[in-house]
């Protein structure tokens, strides 16, 4: 009976114990070098190449800066081969730089989404990761008011190349006190696609012929005359696409649109003038089954037009992959930028958002090779690699588009290429709906189900957003 | 007289069991909603991330003050909320008890019934919202087709229609009370046979033994069963967040999905507002545990 008293008194107590240590324990203030590149090498998940050899190399290289780079490419080549390729683009990095510094590489199988989460949990912490891409997701307003990152304007303007290879995402990123916290090597183009035999079904003029605006209304009520669906929509993505593309109709609507999360009201008359045309020119010609809920899921828009059903699709140059084997026939999709009410002016979306963003926590060395890994990545050689290798496009205003044409040789590589050049030489390139409008961007979109069945007015809408933006202060 | 002693062996061992349990409450638990509080009175968003301010005496109630007048998103979600723990408590509860009761007579295939009627509880509402998604797909769901059978032409979206989707939402899990039947049924099991036994002798009909008899002596379990349902009524989150994002124009706003898309879903990361939602949510959950309890008195045996 005793015996069993002091066990049961030994277990709680260890119980206790064990507890109180897991709660006080803490990450020790100072890693080594090694340490860090083993442990970075422990958490690397998925990288191709040479895994084994990182922590050697660390070893090997014991004394040299050591950075973390932490990226969300971690799927397998067979699922999604851009990630591989990717990844291949790291490495050489790492390996051509292992005598001056240890670059770690490591890939969180969360993806860009667990960087942001990690990384909005890191800065409650007082800690940011080295360096990582952050895939689009904003982390820079509550890390640059928490003081934990890194201007990156002055190397920027020091280097034209540097400046030259990360394109608009210069003027996108810099924020109201003159910094840029974040650039990215690629960026998400968007204009639109069509397909062509549908356009020549119902005789209308195809998106390559557009002047205006007018075109493009004509040739939807060409296309609906004839019985053939003009696009897919949904509460989300495509739509507001179309709202942002037709934003860029002329200088007053522009000068509206830049202001973007800087708006206090949304009465203004060009903006009411882009609902009004996304609820008469666009939702009300489509029927429900072609005007889906929204969400990550709801990708029947991009399915009805690789089958044939729809004749447009607004979305992003990488879809130029959708039209292999599709059932609509890849000969027949064609990539578009978008008309402006300005005769024979196009515009496109680029979109930089928040990729790579850097500590401001690290010592000089340590900064310098994470700056040479933004240069390297913006440079015209991997601008040039992520567009063949149909990854997506990328920012640099370096790339010759009509040489890399003809270096590459699938037809949906072909049509990524057109596609990206189209973009990148439109007249009028815009930030992206969501970019220009933070989190108003879900309000607007929650508004279009009510604009496409009647019950909701262009007033009412405006009157409900100005609504958010009141409450949202 | 001798005094007690309260640090005997037998209190020092209680305490050193009790301990890690205490502590857990503490730091899971009591910290966080402590903290919940104490924040819900402060500025915290991506401004001062780090350093929650707080608003000041003079300021005191301005998250609460905001939420009421100006958040319209807030309200529409708090209305919702209140009308889906309502909904748990008439359609719920009533639907599982009556299952609960024609199982309990054994019928033929009463055990597969049972069995299939608990399989939704045990799929993840993840799933379960992918199958609704594709249930009311305008383009390839069975209710729009259902719709243009009766009304031709109707072509009724339901998640892009502000009416419907509330309804679509509460039909994604509202006859779903699998788990709530078996724990009914258990208890109706364990009514003693004597006493259906003794009415059936005194002629007593099923459906008086059903009201006289087993109803009555279900009271606490149907009391906990409501406590549940409505529990669940009140944090639903997985079902809107996966069928309907909240929309369209936000019409199915849940509490708990406000607080999210508040708190993270948010380039603002407005935690402030959100826990001040959370403590919205607190309240009106110990209002509606004790407002059940009190109607089915059960704490108390008849």
């Amino acid at each position: 009976m005793k015996f069993r008293k002091v066990l049961s008194v030994t277990l709680a107590a260890a119980m206790t114990a064990a507890l109180v240590l897991t709660g006080c324990g803490s990450k020790p203030a100072e890693e080594t070098a090694d340490n860090q590149a083993s442990a970075g090498e422990d958490k690397r998940q998925n990288t191709d190449a040479e895994p084994a050899d990182q922590s050697e190399q660390g070893d090997k290289n014991g004394g040299l800066p050591t950075v973390t780079f932490t990226h969300g490419y971690y799927h397998d080549e067979s699922e999604w081969a851009a990630a591989g390729e990717m990844r291949k683009i790291y490495q050489e990095f790492a390996d051509a730089h292992k005598d001056e510094f240890n670059f770690v590489i490591v890939a969180d199988e969360s993806g860009a989404e667990g960087i942001y989460n990690t990384a909005l949990n890191d800065i409650s912490a007082g800690e940011f990761y080295d360096i990582a891409d952050f895939g689009g997701w904003d982390i820079v307003p509550v890390a640059a008011n928490a003081d934990m990152i890194l201007d990156l304007k002055p190397y920027l303007d020091e280097d034209a190349a540097f400046k030259a290879g990360v394109g608009v995402c210069y003027d996108q990123n810099l924020t109201e006190d003159g910094k840029i916290y974040s650039v990215r090597e690629q960026i998400e183009g968007v204009g639109f696609w069509y397909n062509q035999a549908l356009f020549d079904k119902a005789g209308a003029v195809s998106p390559d012929q557009w002047q205006t605006w007018a075109d493009f209304d004509a040739a939807v009520e060409k296309l609906t005359a004839a019985g053939i669906t003009p696009f897919g929509l949904n509460a989300g993505w495509p739509t507001n696409i179309l709202a942002a593309a037709y934003s860029q109709r002329d200088d007053a609507c522009r000068t509206f649109y830049k202001s973007g999360r800087k708006v206090t009201s949304f009465d203004d008359p060009t903006f009411k003038e882009t609902l009004s045309f996304i609820q008469t020119k666009a939702l009300q010609k489509i029927d429900a089954a072609n005007f889906g809920p929204g969400g990550d899921d709801d990708e029947q828009y991009r399915t009805d037009f690789f089958e044939g059903n729809t004749a447009m699709l607004f979305n992003g140059v990488w879809d130029a992959g959708g039209s292999v084997d599709c059932k609509a026939g890849a000969e027949n999709i064609r990539p578009a930028v978008f008309p402006t009410n300005e005769a024979g002016k196009k515009a496109s979306l680029l979109s930089g958002g928040t990729g790579f963003v850097v500590s401001s926590k690290l010592d000089e060395a340590q900064t310098q090779a994470c700056i040479e890994f933004i240069k390297y990545m913006t440079s015209e050689e991997i601008a040039n690699r992520i567009i063949s290798a149909g990854i997506g496009m990328a920012p640099s205003t370096a790339v010759d588009y009509k040489t890399l044409a003809d270096s590459v040789d699938t037809a949906d590589a072909k049509l990524l290429v057109q596609a990206c050049g189209l973009c990148q030489n439109a007249d009028y390139q815009a930030l992206g709906w969501g970019n220009t409008f933070g989190d108003a961007e879900g309000e607007i979109q929650a508004k279009y189900a009510g604009l496409k069945d009647g019950s909701k007015t262009v007033n009412d809408v405006v009157k409900e957003l100005d609504q958010f933006l009141e409450a949202a202060e | 007289m001798k005094k007690r002693k309260w640090l005997t062996k037998r209190n020092g061992f209680i305490c050193v069991f009790l301990l890690p349990g205490i502590l857990l409450f503490i730091v899971i638990y009591a910290y966080p909603l402590v903290n919940i509080f104490f924040t819900s009175f402060c500025k915290w968003n991506y401004k001062n991330f780090i350093s929650p301010e707080f608003l000041g005496f003079g300021q005191l109630f301005d998250n609460y003050i905001k939420l009421f007048t100006v958040d319209a998103n807030f309200q529409r979600a708090l209305v919702n909320t209140i009308k889906w723990v309502a909904l748990t408590l008439v359609i719920q509860v009533p639907f599982t008890l009556l299952v609960a009761l024609v199982l309990s007579k054994k019928p033929k295939g009463w055990k597969l019934t049972r069995n299939v009627f608990v399989i939704p509880n045990i799929i993840s509402t993840a799933a379960i919202g992918l199958i609704f998604l594709n249930i009311y797909s305008p383009s390839r769901g069975i209710i729009t087709e259902l719709c243009n059978k009766i009304w031709p032409g109707s072509n009724i979206s339901v998640l892009a229609n502000e009416k419907f989707a509330f309804w679509g939402v509460t039909f994604s899990f509202i006859l779903f009370g699998g788990s709530l039947c078996l724990l009914l049924l258990t208890q109706i099991f364990s009514i003693d046979p004597g006493i259906y036994e003794a009415a059936r002798v005194d002629g007593a009909s099923s459906v008086q033994i059903d009201l006289r008899i087993t109803l009555p002596l279900l009271r606490p379990m149907i009391g906990t069963i409501a406590v549940m349902a409505a529990n669940y009524g009140l944090l639903l989150y997985n079902e809107v967040a996966l069928i309907t994002g909240g929309g369209p124009d936000n019409a199915t706003y849940s509490l708990s999905y406000y607080i999210y898309k508040t708190a993270l879903g948010s380039t603002k990361l407005n935690f402030a507002r959100g826990n001040t939602a959370g403590v919205i949510q607190f309240i009106l959950g110990i209002l509606m545990v004790g407002a059940i309890n009190k109607l089915f008195r059960t704490n108390k045996a008849d």
